[in-house]
This record gives structure tokens, C-alpha cells and sequence, in this order.
């Protein structure tokens, strides 16, 4: 799997979009990198209206979108040998749009901050993962299949090497300290996101073809790197970014 | 445990027999009752921070609540911790919890709640028949069950409301034949939670989970209804407000629908808790202690990878399979058929690759005559394999497999016992198996492979080739097809596991990790049974840990889950298979590839462990401590009067036969009444005093079904000694040196089993000179036998004479009590001597006191340890309770002590431990047999001082009044007789709640002796019995010490007060 960039041959081909159900929040750009339909339901039950991009897409095709966020969905193959796509994606930060994404997309947010990413030794497979909210202290139960993780330091938030600013990991699978999500640091704290307790995702049909995969565990790997100055994202409950993760947790 | 993080740690719980209430493992060790007045007293005492109520099962609860409400944890400000009052009542009051459960989305069965039996009858109309009854708040689901008839409903309900401690019975919309479910969770302060462990019920919900054969993980649901049960298990723990540690909840699944339904949740650790640790390394009661004293999961190592955190959710690579194990057969009368009310006494577990393997190693782990699928001779008609297999009782899965064989298909057995079709494919599968095996097939290791493979044992594939079990052994070493060990993980290989917990696969690569040492292996007890249970695994841990300490590598083989010697920390390497030749051989030649196998020890896991040893001597294994022929010398008759003879102690007179006509020959010669038992059996199964011919050929009829007697295994026929006293001792012997562990005498007579009959320690009414002969008989009987190790010699005494009984060269049910009572180490000690180690060695290092338990200093304390008997758990196919007169066959299924400075004080506690106590007023019934009347008279006088009321029968009522007591008649009770307003019978005022306690001797020995239905309407009632004359002496006795204020003192304080003693002594010598 090192060195292999699988994007193309999972992706679409053209632009698909799925109606917002409920109230609308606004567009969500997906940059399919090999999303599943459980996740495009998902996040239009959300109220997000789901436009779904090709892989190949360039920042003038998801700017054409108006996204009020943009996502990258999990998929196959190795972050190091996805250039293009991280390009994008600074491109996207750069533009000051809220961004957050699951597993692939998790790493490949940890290229565009200026982290590497490695192959893990295993893999983290199976419904039983433990993941610590490093924010919260709360562990969540996650279901995972992932091959590769970001290599971004676990003490503390840190400059962005690429100049970012402040972002530190928010999550770690306390099995191996893998880093299972990253966000940026806000001051003060004003989280553009926080993923959601996994209990009320498990109820959310897994695609039943690859049982493994749970809304849970593209949220928990989730990153989202949102933007302080932008005046629709901070903490406010109406927020694009906070709606996509769902109601508040009973 | 706790005492880890340097938190004190106080125990309290009356039962001496677990390894929990030894006194290395808490701070301070209570063996006291659990009653309001004794913990007050403890906390007194301790003036602890806090209660911990949710390790206990629902004594613990229960304790709790009433703690609470009585003001006692507010009065000394102790924090409840674990679970709140509040918690515990919403997991248990029903109405809390359906509306709970429906407040989470989740669905419970339409109900209702009742307080009378006119409210049961309105709500029967509402639910229709069949419907399920439930007492709230009671253990094991007691008195609860299905009412089919209006009848059973007015039956049920009317115990159940009298059951309840809050009189209220829950009844409420059938649910059987759906799917059953539970899964184990645990949550910490911080509100993280996880479910440690899945388990499916193979029998549908109607059984008692307790009953029922269970597996893990669940297997035929789909990972979307797993996940909703997941989901609501969160939703409800977190609605419950379990604080921090395990809870249980038992679901329903509509097989065909799918609708989920919530039967109820325990918000503490249950038994289930204990086999879902098993099977999954997640040790929950551990982790629970630690959750309570404010750990989060995630702050607690997995002990098994080091590395990785408690807060995750074990993954199982292997099956695990639970069955219960019953024992109808100690309870003739009582109906065997498998309710909501649960009726076994132990289980035994086994995991492998597969579900095949798993559930063919569970089943010969049961050590029980019939339990395995078989293939012998033709199956009986389907139809009436299938009709059989309809009703739930013990055995129903063979039935079920007959039934296959008998060529019933899937659906017709879905039909017949709602088990999930794809467990009964398994057992079509398992069948397959078993017509390839017994095919024209060459006997290669291709067939013997997939034999193994689908768990079959030496003996069911003997059994198919027509060879015998050694010729398939011999084939199969031959040929190379050995198992491997695989290891309980937690986490499928992921992580590196440091506990070696294996068991065994026909798989390719072992992981049993090779090691130099000098290794013994312990066998331990198999599933608990009447007459086996955890005193044996007492014994088995502590051999571990003494051997351990010694520099000995520890290796236990053992099956059941609800056991300490099965917790993978406790000794230095686990295998959890069953306990047969087979399975043990494997295991002691995978242990056998590396370092010194020093030996096996036999004589500590009871007559499972036992029954191994001649076979394992045979393969040229070596058994540690007695030898299998001394230990023959023993068992058998002949051999062990030709001891006793050399030792010049009596034995009553007896005899041996292996069959009716000889028995009646041996009985006559020796004059009736004698007692009669088969040889190898523990418990006294099948023992029976018989007092004529008749009765001897009628016990010959009974018990020729279950084949226990026969050549190999002759009748031991003794002379009955009426109205002897018994006295148990336990001691060791190094081949030289005699060391008396105790000398307990017992409260019942001779004739009463020894395991169901209270005794005391030390002996309180035997003379010196007595006692002087019993060690001298013990010692010499030790030599004649070359007992190297554990003894226990039965005595009774009988006209002053001392006669043996007999003499068992094994640890004994009361090792534990002794070990407690009198803190002498009797299990670590002689797991010392039998790898060589002297007594003399053992006083010098101070592990055993300088002073055995011969004589006991009279300012020691008094320790009396009473039998637990179950039995209300039992009802006849009429719906009474069983007799519950005491006899020489064990039933008592625990036990608890009460210690204290005094006899009476002592019996006391232990009645109270046992029974929750005596009444202190009150009316009391006597009607005691004409061999007792004498007898009766001077306790019942000191009942009338204290201030009880008497009422009796004409009988005893009239030799009452010629010695000036005066007594209310009371007329007899006979079944059938009409009921006359104004003169109710005894039976009625019994079941009105106007008796207080009963005294009924047996006068007939017959199976149907007159006075069953006043000790069953005793029993059922819940009022205290006494059905011998001892018992009442004792209970009088104790009544004064009852209206004094209760004592309490941990075992570390009367260990100090040893230690002290010992001091002056040796003082008192020096100067």
C-alpha cells in the first residue's frame, strides 16, 4: 500500500448532489477520495446540502460549490503519495473555510498542517478501538480500519509548520497513542467542532458491505480545522461546523 | 485489588469457604452476618469512608438499602459508593425501571404491578395466560415463573407477594421462546462506558439465565442488532446512574420481528459478571473495586497486554461456552423442569476455536454421567425424542441431539424448543462429524483431525470405532495429533499477552511459552456440586500461592468459571480445560516440553481431582503428596479394616456387596438400621440410612439407573449408630509427624451428613479423654494409609464408644473453616509436605503454629459453621416446597460461621448468617417423635422462660403438660381434609404467619414420614426449623446471647490475640 495513490479508482467521475433534509445549514463540499453512501446520508440528515466532488477537483470547483464547509471523505491508499490533494486542501484552509474530514481525510489534514504521516505497523481494524477526547477526558468506543496514521507530537498544541497557527491532536487510540484526530487551537477556546459521542451513531446503519465502517469512526477520526475570524463558525450552536456533527448528546 | 491504591479495605461476609474471606486479602476480614445490627456494629468500629455495595450480588444490595434507611450509613457519615440507593432502586423496583427504559427508547413487556392477589386477578385479564410472575427483590429469581392457569396464578402471586421484601409482585406479558441476551458493561465517573462482553442464551428466554447454556460473544445476531443492544445497554446504565462499575442487562429478541425488549438489568456484578471476566481476561470485579474508589477506565492498564488501557472492549479470537450443572437427583420429588426460578448449583465453562468445540468440551466438563452427545445403540422414536425436547430440563440438549440422529429436521426441533436454528445446525454438524468418524473411513490423522477439530474427546470417537479410549489415544500420539494451547488475550493477538491463560486448540501453533522451572500442576474442583464446591478451590488457590511462594512454577487446570483458581493471576500459569484424563494428559505434555515437572496434585480438587489419579499414575505421571494405592487403601472397605485393625480403632460393623441379595445378607448379619452408600462418592450420594429388608431392596431399584454400583464400585453396608455424636477431623501427616488441623464436633447426630449438619470449633461438649483418643486414632490411621499431606477422619461416638467412620486422604469441605477458625494454613501446609517439606520444617518457619488445633485454649474464640440449604429454590411438580428434613445425602449447597467468645454467641451469628436470625418472641410449634419426647422437654421449658408461647400437637402436647408446660393443641395436619372454620390445622397457622418457628423431629424414616407438609409450609413460610433435637439445644442456647448487644471482631484482631497468647506462653515457660 506505501506509496499508492487509489483515489481515482474510487471516486466519482462527476458532481452528485444530495438535498439537505431538515434545516438546511448550507453546502458541504465532499471531495470523494472513496466515500460511503452512509456518510453522504448522514450529513444531509445533518442538513447539510452534500454536493460531491470528484477527486480530481480543483479549489475553483469546490469555491464554486459555496461551501459553508468542506469535507474529504475516508478512503484507500497512501496520504504521502496524495500531493494533489493536499495541495487542495491548503488551498481550502487558505481560503478561510472550515474544513473537517474522516480517516484518509483525517491524515491528509495532518499533511496539509505540515505533519508526515506513516504506515502503522497493523493497522487499527475492528469495532473496539478506544479513542481519548483529549479535550473532553471522555474515551469513546470507535470502530476503525485504517493502515496509516498522522506522526504529529502528542504534547501539547504547537505551531502549524505550515503555518497555520496553533493546532494540536485531539484525539489518541489509547491502545498505541496513535494520533486518531487533530484541530486547531483556539484562544480562547472556541472549537469549531467536537466529535460527537459515538453511542447514538451505532444506531446509524453501518454500510453493510464493509460492517467495520461506522459513522462513529469517521467522526472520531474527524478532524476539523475551523476558522476563529470566521463569523458563522465559532462556538454558536447554529454554526455550519458544530451542526455537522449532529444534535448535542443527551 | 483496592488495597492496591493504600485504601483500608474492610470485608465483611459470613461465608468461610471463599478465598474473598481469608485474611491476606483485606485489611480487615469480618466473618460476620449481614444484618443491619453487626455491620452497625462493624462500622462502629472501622468508621469507614465509604460502603461499597455493588460486589456482593443482591445480599450486598439489599444490605445497602437497608442500611440506608435505617439511618446507620447517614449516623456515622459513610458514603455509598458504587451505585446510590437511588440507582439500586430504579435497576430493581420494576415500575422505576420500565419507565426508565421507555424514557431510553427501548421497549419493556407490557406489565403490571400488584400488591394484592385481586390486583393480579384484574391484570390477568388485561395480559392473558401464559404470563410471567416476579417477586421484586429477590435472588435467582426466586419465586418467579410462568402461571399458565388461574390456579398457578393465585399459587405464584401468593408467595411471591409474601417473598417480596416490599410485598409486590410484577406480572407481566410472555415472552418465551424469544432469543435471550445480556451484555456486561462498565462504566467509570467520568461516563465512559463500555460493554465488556456479549452472551447469547442458547435456550430461549423461559430459562433462567443461571439454567440456561449460554455462549460468548453472542453469535447469531446481526452487528446491527448487536449495536442496538449495545446503544440501549449505554442509554439505560446511564439512565440507571450506575456511578461507576459493572452492571448486567439481560435482553429479549423476537426472533422473526427483531423487536428488542429490556428483561431487566442488575446495576452490579452478577454472576454472569463473573463468566463474562472469564471468558473475556476483562476481570470486571477488579476494575469495578477500582472504579468505585475514583479511577477512570482509562487510567487502569489492561493486566494481561500492560500496555493498553481498561477502557476498551475485549475482542475474542475463540467461543467460550457456559452449561449449568444440576442435581435433581438430591431432591427426588422436586420438579426438574427448567423455569424462570434458577435450580442449578454450578457450571462449568470451556472456550475453543469453534462453537462445536466449545460446547462438546463444556458438556464432559460437567463430569456427569450422560451429559456428553453420544452415539450409542438406536435413538428412541423422533416423535418422542422431539415431545421430550419441549420441556427445558437438564440433559434437553442431548435430547435434542438424539432427536437429530432420530432424523428430526432443524425446523421440527425450532418448533419443539425455540433453540436458534443455527445452534441446532451445529449439532447436525457435530452429528455429521460423528457418521464420518464412525465410517469405513481409514483411522488416520485426517479423521482424527477432524474429530478434534469439532471437540470430540478420546472416548466419543472410542466410543464410534468400537476401540477403547487408550487404543484411540495410542493411535492419535502416533500419529502425531496433539492440541496446542492458545491464550486468552483481551485483544485476538494484537498486543503481546503477559498472562499465560490458555486453552487448548487442534490448531497449528502453540503459545504456551517454554519455561526452565520446576513446575507443579494443580487440579482443581470442576463445576460446583452438592457436596463439592468452593472449599475445594479454596484449597487448590492456596496450594498455588504456597507453592508459588516456594519457588515452585504453578500450573492449575481447571472448568469453572465462578472459581478464584480460574482468575488468571492466580497461579502462575492457567489452562482452563475440562477435568478429564484426556484433557489433563494433553495439558502435563505441553507442559512437559520444557523445564521440570515435579509432579500433580491430586488431593485438593475433591473427587474430581481425585478420580484422575490412578490414570495418570498408569500413563507414568507423577503424583505429588498420597499415593494413588494409599489412597486406595482408604476407599476401600476391605483394605481399610485391615487398618483399622492394626490402628486397634473400631469401625461400626459392616460390610461390602455388589448387589441386592448380598446386601440383604451383609445387612441381616450386621442388624438393621444400617447405612448404605456407594464407594467413591462425595457428598453422600446415594447414601441412605435403611432400617429393613424391604427398604433395602427398594433402594436397590432406585439407584440401579444411575449404575453406581457394581463390581468395581461394591455398597459399603454399616451398622447405623442411633443418637452417636459425630466429630470431622482435619490434619496433616509428613509420614512422621501427626498435626491436627481441628477436631470439630458436630450439632446434629450421626446420620445427618456431615456437609448439612452444623459443627463447632472447638468441640464444646466432648471430654478431654475423647478428644485424646480421636488424635491418636487419626495419627495412627495416617500411618497405616502413608498419608503425605491432607487427612480428614470421620468419627462418632456412640455410647461412649469412638468408632471411625471413615477416612478421606484429600482436603475436605472443612479446610476452609478450620484454616479461618483457628488460623492454621491446612491447604498451603500440605501442599508444602507433599513436595517434600517436613511439619517440624513448616512449625520452624512459622507457617504453621507451634500448637496444632488438637487443644484449644479456652480463651480462643468458638467458630460454628452452619449449612446453607437450598430448599425453597426446589418445588415438586405440585408446586410445594421439597422436604426439608436433614438426612445422611448432602444437600446443603454453602455455608457460613459465626465466631465469637462463646458457643452460643457463636451458633447465634451463624444463624443469623444462614437464616437472618431467630425470633427473639413469638409462638413456637413442637411436635417431635416418641424417641424424642424426653429429649424435648427441658429446651422447650427454657422457650416458655424466655417467654414464647407453645403450641403443639396432642402428642407432645401432652407430655408438655405432665411436666408442667403448658402448651396449646393443635390439630394435625392431612392432606385432603376439609378446613373447618374456628380449628384451623397447624399447616394453616404456618401459612398465616402465626408460628414464629417450628420443631419437627421426623418420626417414620419412609420416604413419605408424616410432618412434610409442616416442614414444607415451614420452609416456605421462611420461618427457622429444626428437625433434630441438637439443633433446638443449640438454638436455646443461643437465645440469651441473641438479646445481648452482637460482638464484632475481624480475623487479623483474633490472629493479634493468637500471637499474643503464644507470647505469654512462651514467657510463662522461660521464667
Amino acid at each position: 500500500m506505501t506509496g499508492r495513490n487509489l483515489s481515482a479508482e474510487v471516486s466519482v467521475l462527476a458532481d452528485t448532489v444530495t438535498p439537505a433534509q431538515g434545516e438546511r445549514i448550507g453546502n458541504l463540499a465532499i471531495l470523494d477520495l472513496g466515500i460511503k453512501q452512509a456518510t453522504v446520508d448522514n450529513l444531509a440528515r445533518r442538513g447539510f446540502e452534500v454536493h460531491v466532488l470528484p477527486q480530481s477537483s480543483t479549489l475553483q470547483d469546490v469555491l464554486a460549490v459555496d461551501p459553508v464547509a468542506v469535507f474529504y471523505s475516508n478512503g484507500p491508499g497512501d496520504p504521502g503519495a496524495s500531493d494533489e490533494h493536499v495541495a487542495l486542501l491548503r488551498g481550502v484552509l487558505d481560503a478561510g473555510l472550515p474544513f473537517f474530514g474522516i480517516c484518509f481525510g483525517n491524515q491528509l489534514l495532518g499533511r496539509a498542517l505540515g505533519f508526515g504521516t506513516y504506515k502503522l505497523p497493523f493497522g487499527h481494524r475492528g469495532i473496539n478501538q478506544p479513542v481519548l477526547d483529549r479535550l473532553t477526558g471522555r474515551v469513546e468506543i470507535t470502530a476503525h480500519n485504517h493502515g496509516f496514521a498522522v506522526d504529529a507530537p502528542l504534547d501539547g498544541a504547537v505551531e502549524s509548520p505550515n503555518g497555520y497557527g496553533r493546532v494540536e491532536v485531539s484525539h489518541v487510540d489509547l491502545n498505541d497513542q496513535v494520533v486518531e484526530g487533530c484541530a486547531r487551537s483556539t484562544s480562547p477556546p472556541s472549537r469549531c467542532s467536537t466529535t460527537r459521542r459515538p453511542r447514538a451513531d451505532r444506531t446509524t446503519p453501518t454500510t453493510s458491505s464493509t460492517g467495520s465502517w461506522t459513522w462513529s469512526s469517521l467522526i472520531s477520526q474527524g478532524i476539523l480545522a475551523g476558522r476563529r475570524a470566521r463569523p458563522r463558525c465559532p462556538s454558536a450552536p447554529t454554526s455550519p461546523a458544530s451542526s455537522s456533527s449532529g444534535p448535542a448528546p443527551s | 485489588m483496592c488495597s492496591a491504591r493504600r485504601v483500608r479495605v474492610i470485608l465483611v461476609n459470613p461465608n468461610p469457604a471463599t478465598i474473598m474471606t481469608d485474611p491476606d486479602f483485606a485489611d480487615a476480614t469480618y466473618i460476620e452476618p449481614i444484618t443491619n445490627e453487626a455491620l452497625e456494629a462493624i462500622i462502629a468500629k472501622e468508621r469507614p469512608d465509604a460502603v461499597l455495595p455493588t460486589l456482593g450480588g443482591q445480599t450486598a444490595l439489599n444490605a445497602a438499602i437497608a442500611l440506608e434507611e435505617a439511618g446507620i450509613l447517614d449516623r456515622y457519615g459513610v458514603e455509598l459508593i458504587g451505585a446510590k440507593v437511588d440507582a439500586i432502586k430504579k435497576g430493581e423496583d420494576r415500575q422505576i425501571f420500565k419507565e426508565l427504559v421507555l424514557e431510553c427508547g427501548a421497549e419493556v413487556a407490557r406489565s403490571h404491578i400488584v400488591h394484592t392477589l385481586d390486583e393480579a386477578l384484574a391484570a390477568a385479564d388485561d395480559l392473558g395466560y401464559p404470563m410471567v410472575v416476579r417477586p421484586s427483590f429477590t435472588m435467582g429469581g426466586l419465586g418467579s415463573g410462568f402461571a399458565y392457569t388461574h390456579d398457578e396464578l393465585v399459587r405464584m402471586v401468593g408467595d411471591g407477594l409474601h417473598q417480596s421484601p416490599t410485598t409486590e409482585v410484577l406480572l407481566e406479558e410472555s415472552i418465551l421462546g424469544w432469543k435471550e441476551y445480556e451484555l456486561e458493561l462498565m462504566r467509570d465517573q467520568a461516563d465512559n462506558t463500555v460493554v465488556v462482553c456479549s452472551i447469547e442464551n442458547v435456550d430461549p428466554v423461559g430459562v433462567h439465565t443461571g439454567d440456561s447454556i449460554t455462549v460468548a460473544p453472542a453469535l447469531t445476531l446481526t452487528d446491527r442488532e448487536y449495536q442496538r443492544l449495545r446503544d440501549i445497554g449505554i442509554d439505560i446504565i446511564r439512565a440507571v446512574g450506575v456511578d461507576t462499575g459493572g452492571c448486567n442487562i439481560q435482553f429479549a429478541v423476537e426472533p422473526s420481528t427483531g423487536r428488542v425488549i429490556v428483561i431487566e438489568m442488575n446495576p452490579r456484578v452478577s454472576r454472569s459478571s463473573a463468566l463474562a471476566s472469564k471468558a473475556t481476561g476483562f476481570p470486571i470485579a477488579k476494575i469495578a473495586a477500582k472504579l468505585a474508589i475514583g479511577y477512570r477506565l482509562d487510567e487502569i492498564p489492561n493486566d494481561i497486554t500492560k500496555v493498553t488501557p481498561a477502557s476498551f472492549e475485549p475482542t475474542l479470537d475463540y467461543v467460550v461456552v457456559k452449561v449449568p450443572r444440576f442435581a435433581f437427583e438430591k431432591f427426588p420429588s422436586a420438579d426438574a423442569t427448567l423455569t424462570t426460578t434458577m435450580k442449578s448449583v454450578g457450571e462449568a465453562m470451556a472456550i475453543g476455536r469453534n462453537y462445536a468445540t466449545a460446547l462438546q468440551k463444556a458438556l464432559r466438563s460437567l463430569e456427569k454421567r450422560g451429559s456428553s452427545f453420544h452415539w450409542l445403540g438406536e435413538p428412541a422414536p423422533k416423535a418422542e425424542l422431539i415431545e421430550l425436547a419441549k420441556t427445558p430440563t437438564d440433559g434437553r440438549i442431548v435430547t435434542v441431539q438424539q432427536a437429530l440422529r432420530a432424523g428430526a429436521t432443524i425446523d421440527e426441533l425450532y418448533i419443539a424448543t425455540g433453540i436458534d436454528p443455527w445452534f441446532l445446525d451445529q449439532i447436525v454438524l457435530i452429528n455429521e462429524v460423528a457418521a464420518e468418524v464412525a465410517s469405513l473411513r481409514p483411522f488416520d490423522r485426517a479423521l482424527l483431525e477432524l474429530a478434534k477439530d469439532h471437540g470430540f474427546s478420546d472416548t466419543q470417537i472410542a466410543q464410534l470405532r468400537g476401540l477403547t479410549e487408550q487404543e484411540v489415544r495410542n493411535v492419535r500420539w502416533q500419529a502425531g495429533v496433539r492440541p496446542v494451547y492458545k491464550t486468552v488475550d483481551t485483544c485476538a493477538g494484537e498486543f503481546p499477552a503477559y498472562t499465560p491463560y490458555h486453552y487448548s486448540s487442534y490448531d497449528l501453533e502453540t503459545e504456551v511459552e517454554p519455561s526452565a522451572g520446576r513446575k507443579v500442576i494443580i487440579l482443581g474442583s470442576g463445576p460446583n456440586r452438592i457436596g463439592q464446591g468452593i472449599e475445594f478451590d479454596y484449597s487448590c488457590v492456596h496450594a498455588s500461592f504456597a507453592l508459588h511462594d516456594a519457588g515452585y512454577e504453578t500450573v492449575m487446570i481447571n472448568c469453572n468459571p465462578e472459581t478464584v483458581s480460574t482468575d488468571y493471576d492466580t497461579s502462575d500459569r492457567l489452562y482452563f480445560e475440562p477435568l478429564t484424563l484426556e484433557d489433563v494428559l494433553e495439558v502435563i505434555h505441553a507442559e512437559s516440553q520444557s523445564g521440570q515437572l515435579v509432579g500433580v496434585i491430586v488431593q485438593l480438587g475433591g473427587q474430581t481431582a481425585l478420580g484422575l489419579a490412578k490414570g495418570l499414575e498408569a500413563a507414568g505421571v507423577p503424583i505429588l503428596g498420597t499415593t494413588p494405592s494409599a489412597i486406595d487403601l482408604a476407599e476401600e472397605r476391605g483394605l481399610f479394616a485391615g487398618i483399622l485393625h492394626d490402628a486397634q480403632v473400631l469401625a461400626p460393623k459392616n460390610g461390602t456387596a455388589t448387589d441386592a441379595p448380598s446386601a440383604v445378607r451383609v445387612a441381616e448379619s450386621i442388624g438393621y438400621p444400617v447405612l448404605v452408600r456407594p464407594s467413591y462418592v462425595l457428598g453422600g450420594r446415594g447414601m441412605e440410612i435403611v432400617y429393613s429388608t424391604p427398604a433395602l431392596e427398594d433402594y436397590f431399584d432406585r439407584v440401579r439407573s444411575e449404575a453406581m454400583i457394581g463390581p468395581g464400585s461394591p455398597l459399603l453396608v454399616d451398622r447405623f449408630l442411633d443418637d452417636a455424636i459425630e466429630i470431622d477431623v482435619d490434619a496433616l501427616y509428613d509420614g512422621s509427624r501427626l498435626y491436627i488441623g481441628g477436631v470439630m464436633e458436630h450439632i446434629e447426630e450421626a446420620g445427618v451428613h456431615s456437609g448439612d449438619s452444623a459443627c463447632t470449633l472447638p468441640p464444646v461438649t466432648l471430654g478431654r479423654d475423647i478428644i485424646e483418643q480421636v488424635v491418636e486414632a487419626t495419627r495412627r490411621i495416617a500411618e497405616g494409609i502413608g498419608v503425605r499431606g491432607l487427612l480428614n477422619v470421620q468419627f462418632a461416638i456412640g455410647a461412649g464408644v469412638l468408632y471411625v467412620l471413615e477416612a478421606n486422604p484429600r482436603a475436605s469441605r472443612t479446610v476452609p473453616f478450620v484454616s479461618k477458625a483457628l488460623g492454621i494454613p491446612l491447604a498451603k501446609a500440605a501442599s508444602l509436605i507433599m513436595v517434600g517439606r517436613s511439619i517440624a520444617d513448616l512449625v520452624h518457619d512459622g507457617l504453621l503454629p507451634e500448637h496444632d488445633g488438637s487443644s484449644v485454649p479456652l480463651d480462643a474464640p468458638v467458630a460454628v459453621k452452619e449449612a446453607v440449604l437450598p430448599f425453597k429454590r426446589f418445588r415438586t411438580r405440585e408446586g410445594h416446597v421439597v422436604d426439608s428434613v436433614l438426612g445422611p445425602e448432602m444437600r446443603s449447597t454453602g455455608e457460613v460461621m459465626g465466631i465469637d467468645t462463646d458457643f452460643p454467641r457463636a451458633f447465634a451469628k451463624s444463624q443469623d448468617a444462614a437464616y437472618g436470625g431467630l425470633p427473639d418472641s413469638g409462638t413456637v410449634f413442637v411436635s417431635v417423635a416418641d424417641r424424642d419426647k424426653r429429649a424435648v422437654v427441658l429446651p422447650v421449658l427454657r422457650l416458655t422462660q424466655l417467654g414464647f408461647d407453645i403450641v403443639a400437637t396432642e402428642g407432645t402436647a401432652e407430655v408438655l403438660a405432665r411436666n408442667g408446660i403448658r402448651a396449646t393443641t393443635v390439630r394435625k395436619y392431612f392432606q385432603g381434609q376439609v378446613v373447618q372454620p374456628g380449628d384451623p390445622s397447624v399447616v394453616d397457622l404456618i401459612n398465616e404467619g402465626r408460628i414464629d418457628m417450628v420443631i419437627n423431629t421426623p418420626s417414620g424414616r419412609s420416604a413419605r414420614a408424616d410432618g412434610i407438609e409442616i416442614r414444607t409450609a415451614t420452609v416456605a413460610a421462611d420461618k427457622p426449623l429444626f428437625t433434630t433435637i441438637a439443633q433446638l439445644g443449640a438454638a436455646v442456647a443461643s437465645f440469651e446471647a441473641h438479646n445481648r448487644a452482637i460482638r464484632v471482631r475481624s480475623l487479623q484482631d483474633y490472629a493479634r490475640d493468637r500471637a499474643e497468647r503464644a507470647e505469654r506462653a512462651a514467657a510463662a515457660v522461660v521464667s
